[in-house]
């Protein structure tokens, strides 16, 4: 796995990227800029986006799924303009949205039947073995003849996934996915995601730095629209080895650290906490050197990009 | 109570918030500022009720507060309901407050929020009145005392029960849904009760009944005049106090009930269902190795739109709604055909053609609210349930998407039809007539219903993709609608500007749809090539993922749209245009268009240029010879005819006035005569006769018609000359002579916009000059007939007078007509595929000729006419004819008229009444009766040409009819007209917009001339004596049957009415023609007790007066002294009664006041009743009658 990552780590001008994010911005008619010059190749196998709430993460997910059009730049997916000819790129298309509905009183199989119709799964057959396979996947065949609206949070958010996977997309574009699993049924989904990963793009948005951390070979942080990082997580991580520091701290003292410039975040530990900092040498006496990990990196550029 | 107040006022709050608030305020200010604005579009001139005052505010808002129980329904049942939708209902339940404060001060809120927004109304109203095409005389001063009046006695209640009922429906049920569900069966079964109970004989229990005091309040204005109107408000007395004391006791036991016993905390009981604990064992993830992939796009789209079809169509048909909307439909359709339209309360067989009709009437507005309501939901439901998200991102194609809703929204439409169709068949099934015609149900519905409901659909789907939000665009939709019906008003009259309409078109079942079809598939390829057009357009702009506004997505439409798209619109465009263009060449260049006003500018100019020569000396036309060929194919009549002219008056004859209708071309030829002026434009010519026409002397005029119809109409279709059932009287055909003066406008306001002074009206009775002509004309005078009319030879053609001879040659069948004596000019010609049935009766031949499927009535028609034959010929002098041909003719007229011996009757009536029941009212054979008996009165004597003139042919026709009922069925079974011509009456005053005229001059009111007069004329012959009565008529006839120089007037009929008279039956005229006597009797009490010698004896106390309105208004008391019928009944008169019901009728003399009678009677009545048949005109014959109790 980690072989892997490593051998995905690469610059975003590789020839065999099959999705190219290029000078992508967004500006919505109220409110700053939701995209600001998003340039990215990405290449099969599972990318990670990583950002804050409000990043601009959804904007750019949306664009990438056909659901929103760029105020400039452009996407192509196998050399395919994605704003000039979104049909061609739903057709390689998967996406489970963050928040999505369903229509009242349609059983979870007859909906995704449905969206495996929608999808253009036209022969009855293949198509039922495809529904069926996705809802044992899933674990939802049990409940397949309830109405997808009496379903609970984790229930429609597997609900989610199945349809984001019907017709074996090339394009998976999953937004906060994993929001409202059980650890049961977040590990599942890594596992699904991982396998299905060798031949396509999966794009992963999400705010949990765990979730990157454990499937993705490359990673891009988003922060107020903006690509401030992106590449493989471990060699991200190599960048901030031996400039990162940690302190236990009484909590009398945390306010005074925590304003500190070079301080990144501050973990608990046995209730106690405990301050990171990143500095070329150790800010203070009693900070020890820490090792770093896709965490630090990501709140180390939150902090760098305020 | 602290509590209450913040729950009031988060109630208030909250509410006046939503955007329902807000369009429902909007909805209201509107419909009672248009309902106030447009209300002056029917009036015509003189006084009338005015827009604002106190009858029009009242009217509004008790109207609108019944139909605002709909948004009574939203609030208050939002309020019941709210906290459980939004799952607050585990916070809410927790706090301390009594459940009666919650419950309190969420329906007070509600309630409030209701009047809130129904004060738009006032409001509309207030602003409606100074609508600048409001006439000023329409309008009075603003008052308050009205606003007052209505809100404490009608809208505060009407809206306190709505919201408690609604209220305490929705907490009970505790859905929205099942609140409207409960809603909609309530308006239904207040629609059906408030038809059912329309009856003159049921009003007082409507009146108590009806819980919006609306039939309590038209119970108390119902026979007011219009000044009356403008003035009065009505008393808080009697029904209308009754009313709203026992409806507002109802809300508020509903309330208490609801307060004492409502347990919110039991409705967690039956909550939602908690969703299953949904862990299990995890199979490995693992996915088959051969997947399926997306197939390419061609075959994968059709699959798509099926399956997209089902879901949207599930969606709409599937949804409550639908179940709802399906329900009303059926009982505003039940309630319609219930309420037996027709005359006199008699109802028809339902033809499949009136049921389409029913349908048609019952879905026009429900349509309306459908399109709205449905293309909103529909265009917004994925992104309300927020599944949008997942659809769009499919390889969809839009036009998927959209066509998939336009389908289910279609599906809606015609379900509903089909549902109205359902109940339709079992009507008829249920009614006993099994020729369901399923071919006309799907022409007419198809044709006149769907089509265009289905691009209105489109439109409404358009309008919703392009509009912001679905409130916005569902107000945009009613926009559209107001937009549409005022269109014509705005200039835009020719339905080539009008979206999804087309000129009327309508069904016969004589003639099908003939020649409205090729109009109506014209348009509605026109329009249905638009609305493909917005199809493309529609789709082009379908909102596809998030936040891409119009204008990004009108950028995208070169990609949405596509080439096979723009290619699809520029054809549709190009037919657009190309059907446009088509129908254009029919209607304005094959024929003349005029719109409305076009008309009345054309009249406006007649009269202008030819009034001049009204005066004029004329020739007479004594006699009239003409081949008539009528070619109904083709629609087209040609003649070629002569005149027989002679100058009768004292002095040569120089010029005169030559005219004709203008869809005629017409040649002419006359001895020494030219056109020295021709008016073009008016179809008429100046006639100067070189040789001027000496008395006495005759000359021949010889003139040729042609009577075209080409391509097809836009207006002012000629629905005379037709495939089966032509009928064009000669007025329309041939030549007039002399100045038409019923083309002269008589709207005040038509006339001061083309600078016309207002119209002078009738001439007066008096004016002497007018006697030498009859009403009907200045050239409708006696003449000799001859005629020959061919037709298709499988048509009959049926002109007046002896059939001297029908031959046929090649596709042609010829038909010779000539009169034996002169009849009036003023005759027609008919023809038709029609069967005959013939009999002959002491030497006149009656034949009746009618479509052969309507041959229900046909015997009953025969008998009428040998019962008036004989009955009049016995009263009133011989039958002058020996040809009695009544024809049927296409529904485009709804009257029977009578010509010389011939009668045409119009399908609509008559010919399809069902008289299977023995209590409706036999109105075949009265209007059949009617018609004969202007043999006599109209053919026999003509009336002059002056005010009045009505009452010899119209009033004296009338009563024939009732003469003749009586005597053959008695006066118990007459006064089931005499009911309802008492209340036409009395409700034909009360919508007079002029001055009442007085019967002897009147102007052409059919509630006088038919109602009044024969009413009086029956009440006369009870006064003096039939015989008497009918001594003078005959005297009037022996006087004036062969008189061609002078016409009788009302005058000459009141000589001899009075030359019969002794001094009683004198007043009695003279209250009769002369004032508008007004009579109220009532029975106050009726106490009866068994006699020791056998028998009873009945104590009554009778209250009598009479006013004089001739002056207007209520009137002024005048002394009374009259022998008025006092009855002993078995029966209430209104029952309705038979002969054996009435067991004894005392003439007792009844003065003004109170009095009392003592009856006797051997058999135990029932009931007492003053007047039981109907002989006085009285104010409010319903309390004429009492139920006798009895002492001991």
């Amino acid at each position: 796995m980690l072989a892997e990552a490593v051998s995905a780590a690469a610059s975003h001008e590789s020839a065999d990227a099959m999705l190219v994010i290029d000078a992508v911005s967004k500006t919505y008619a109220k409110g700053p800029l939701a995209l600001d010059n998003v340039s990215l190749s990405i290449k099969p196998g599972l990318f990670g986006l990583l950002g804050p709430n409000g990043a601009g993460k959804s904007t750019l997910m949306r664009t990438l799924a056909t659901l929103q059009q760029p105020s400039s730049g452009s996407v192509h997916f196998d050399g395919v303009d994605v704003v000039a000819s979104p049909e061609t790129v739903r057709r390689s298309l998967g996406y489970l949205p963050q928040d999505f509905g369903v229509y009242p009183r349609i059983s979870a199989y007859r909906l995704l039947d449905h969206l495996a119709i929608l999808k253009g799964l036209t022969d009855k057959a293949q198509r039922r073995d495809e529904v069926d396979a996705l809802l044992h996947k899933t674990n939802l065949y049990a409940d397949r003849k309830r109405s997808v609206s009496t379903f609970s949070g984790g229930m429609r958010q597997r609900f989610g996934i199945a349809q984001a996977l019907l017709g074996d997309p090339r394009l998976v574009i999953v937004d906060e996915p994993t929001a409202g699993l059980d650890p049961a049924e977040r590990n599942r989904f890594h596992t699904l995601l991982a396998e299905l990963s060798r031949d396509k793009v999966i794009l992963l948005s999400t705010h949990i730095v765990d979730d990157v951390e454990e499937l993705c070979a490359e990673v891009a942080i988003l922060v107020r629209g903006r690509v401030t990082r992106a590449g493989a997580p471990a060699s991200l991580v190599d960048a901030l080895r031996g400039k990162l520091w940690s302190r236990r701290v009484p909590r009398a003292e945390l306010e005074a650290v925590a304003s500190d410039p070079r301080h990144i975040a501050t973990r608990l530990s046995a209730g106690e906490p405990v301050v990171r900092m990143v500095a070329d040498a150790a800010p203070d006496a009693g900070y020890e050197p820490a090792v770093p990990d896709l965490e630090d990196v990501y709140f180390h550029t939150l902090k760098t990009a305020q | 109570m602290n509590v209450l107040a913040s729950l009031f006022r988060f109630e208030l709050n909250y509410q006046v918030r939503q955007p329902a608030f807000f369009v429902t305020t909007l909805l209201l200010l509107g419909a009672s500022f248009f309902a106030t604005a447009s209300a002056d579009l029917q009036r015509a001139r003189g006084i009338t009720t005015t827009v604002n005052g106190p009858y029009a505010v009242v009217m509004t808002h008790l109207v609108l507060s019944i139909i605002a129980m709909f948004l009574v329904g939203h609030f208050v049942g939002r309020a019941a309901t709210r906290d459980r939708t939004h799952d607050m209902d585990g916070l809410v339940l927790t706090t301390p407050v009594p459940t009666q404060t919650r419950l309190l001060g969420q329906l007070l809120g509600a309630g409030a929020v209701c009047l809130l927004a129904f004060v738009a109304v006032s409001i509309g109203g207030a602003a409606g009145a100074f609508w600048p095409d409001i006439a000023a005389e329409q309008r009075g001063p603003f008052r308050l005392a009205p606003y007052l009046w209505v809100y404490l006695v009608i809208v505060l209640p009407n809206l306190f029960f709505c919201a408690v009922m609604l209220y305490s429906l929705a907490r009970v049920v505790r859905s929205m849904m099942g609140m409207y569900l409960g809603l909609v069966a309530f308006f239904v079964f207040y629609e059906v009760g408030t038809e059912l109970l329309n009856n003159p004989g049921l009003r007082s229990l409507a009146a108590l009944l009806d819980p919006f005091g609306f039939s309590a309040f038209i119970d108390a204005t119902g026979y007011w005049t219009a000044e009356e109107k403008n003035q009065l408000l009505a008393p808080v007395t009697g029904p209308l106090l009754l009313n709203r004391v026992l409806w507002l006791c109802v809300a508020a036991s509903t309330l208490s009930l609801l307060l004492r016993f409502h347990d919110e905390r039991r409705e967690r009981a039956s909550g939602k269902r908690a969703s299953r604990s949904d862990d299990a064992k995890a199979p490995a993830l693992v996915l088959p190795q051969r997947r399926a992939r997306p197939s390419v796009r061609g075959a994968s789209g059709v699959r798509q739109f099926m399956a997209r079809t089902r879901l949207e169509t599930t969606q709409l048909i599937g949804s409550p709604a639908f179940l709802i909307l399906s329900l009303l439909t059926s009982f505003l359709l039940i309630a319609g055909l219930l309420a037996g339209d027709g005359f006199y309360g008699t109802r028809s067989w339902p033809l499949t053609r009136m049921l389409s009709e029913s349908i048609q009437g019952a879905l026009s507005l429900l349509i309306l609210i459908v399109l709205s309501y449905y293309a909103a939901e529909s265009v917004w439901r994925e992104r309300q349930v927020g599944v949008s998200s997942l659809i769009d991102a499919t390889p969809v194609h839009n036009a998927v998407l959209y066509l998939s809703k336009l389908i289910a929204l279609w599906a809606v439409i015609i379900g509903l039809c089909v549902v109205g169709v359902g109940i339709a068949v079992i009507y008829q099934t249920a009614s006993g007539y099994t020729d369901y015609e399923w071919s006309v149900y799907a022409q007419t519905l198809s044709l006149q219903y769907l089509l265009p409901a289905m691009f209105i659909a489109v439109l409404s789907m358009l309008i919703q993709i392009v509009s912001p939000n679905k409130y916005v665009g569902m107000l945009v939709f009613a926009g559209y609608v107001v937009t549409s019906l005022v269109l014509p008003q705005l200039g835009l009259e020719h339905h080539l500007w009008r979206y999804s309409e087309g000129p009327e078109a309508i069904y016969s079942d004589m003639n099908g749809l003939d020649h409205f079809l090729a109009p109506l598939l014209a348009y509605h390829l026109y329009w249905g090539v638009f609305a493909a057009a917005l199809v493309v357009v529609g789709y082009g702009l379908w909102p596809r993922g998030t936040g891409i506004g119009l204008l990004a997505r009108a950028y995208a439409t070169r990609v949405t749209v596509g080439r096979s798209g723009a290619l699809v619109l520029a054809l549709c465009l190009a037919a657009f245009a190309a059907t446009g263009g088509y129908i254009h060449h029919n209607t304005n260049v094959l024929n003349d268009y005029r719109s409305a006003d076009a008309t009345l500018d054309w009249r406006a100019e007649y009269e202008r240029e030819l009034k001049a020569f009204q005066s004029a000396p004329l020739p007479k036309i004594r006699a009239v010879s003409a081949e008539v060929a009528i070619y109904p194919e083709s629609r087209r009549v040609t003649v070629a005819g002569q005149y027989r002219l002679r100058n009768e008056t004292a002095a040569p004859i120089g010029e005169f006035l030559l005219s004709w209708d203008t869809n005629n071309e017409v040649t002419f030829a006359l001895e020494n005569g030219r056109a020295a002026r021709r008016f073009e434009a008016l179809s008429a010519v100046l006639v100067t006769l070189d040789e001027p026409l000496l008395p006495s002397a005759e000359r021949m005029l010889e003139f040729t018609v042609d009577r075209r119809n080409e391509g097809f109409r836009e207006r002012e279709v000629d629905n005379r000359v037709v495939a089966n059932g032509t009928f064009i009287n000669n007025q329309e055909l041939l030549l007039r002579i002399g100045y038409d003066a019923d083309q002269e406008l008589q709207d005040a306001r038509d006339r001061a916009r083309r600078g016309l002074d207002d119209w002078a009206g009738l001439a007066d009775l008096d004016d002497e000059t007018q006697y030498g002509r009859t009403y009907l004309g200045a050239d409708v005078h006696e003449v000799d007939l001859d005629v020959t009319v061919s037709t298709h030879v499988d048509q009959t053609a049926i002109a007046p007078g002896r059939l001297l001879r029908e031959w046929v040659d090649g596709e042609r069948r010829f038909f010779h007509y000539r009169t034996d004596r002169p009849i009036l000019n003023f005759f027609t010609v008919l023809s038709g595929d029609y069967a005959v049935e013939t009999v002959v009766h002491n030497d006149v031949e009656i034949a009746v000729y009618h479509h052969p499927e309507h041959d229900m009535n046909v015997a009953r028609m025969i008998e009428a006419t040998r019962d008036s034959l004989d009955y009049f010929g016995a009263e009133f002098g011989p039958y002058q004819y020996q040809h009695v041909r009544i024809v049927e003719f296409p529904r485009y007229e709804s009257f029977a008229q009578s010509f010389a011996n011939t009668i045409p009757y119009s399908e609509d009536i008559g010919f399809v009444a069902d008289l299977r029941d023995a209590d409706t009212i036999d109105y075949v054979y009265s209007v059949t009766a009617h018609e004969l008996a202007h043999q006599w009165w109209g053919h026999q004597i003509a009336p002059a040409n002056v005010q009045g003139g009505t009452v010899l042919s119209e009033s004296l026709a009338q009563y024939s009819a009732y003469m003749l009922i009586q005597h053959r069925y008695g006066p118990a079974y007459l006064r089931r007209f005499l009911k309802w011509e008492l209340d036409r009456y009395l409700r034909g005053r009360s919508n007079e917009t002029d001055e009442e005229q007085v019967l002897m001059r009147t102007e052409n009111k059919s509630y006088i001339h038919y109602q009044k007069g024969g009413l009086v004329l029956y009440a006369l012959q009870d006064v003096m004596g039939a015989d008497r009565l009918h001594a003078a008529l005959r005297d009037l006839l022996d006087s004036y049957r062969d008189d061609l120089q002078v016409f009788p007037t009302t005058r000459d009929l009141l000589a001899r009415l009075r030359a019969e008279a002794d001094p009683a039956s004198a007043a009695f005229i003279e209250d009769g023609f002369e004032r508008i006597m007004i009579y109220d009797f009532s029975v106050q009490s009726a106490v009866g007790r068994a006699r020791p010698s056998g028998g009873y004896q009945i104590e009554v106390t009778v209250n009598a007066g009479r006013a004089d309105a001739t002056a207007g208004g209520r009137g002024t008391p005048v002394e009374m002294d009259e022998q008025i019928d006092v009855g002993l009944l078995r029966a209430h008169p209104d029952a309705p009664m038979t002969a054996e019901d009435v067991i004894d009728v005392t003439v007792s003399r009844l003065t003004d006041g109170t009095q009392s009678l003592t009856l006797y009677s051997d058999v135990q009545p029932e009931f007492v009743s003053v007047d039981p048949f109907l002989k006085r005109i009285d104010r409010d014959a319903d309390d004429n009658t009492m139920a006798v109790s009895w002492s001991d």
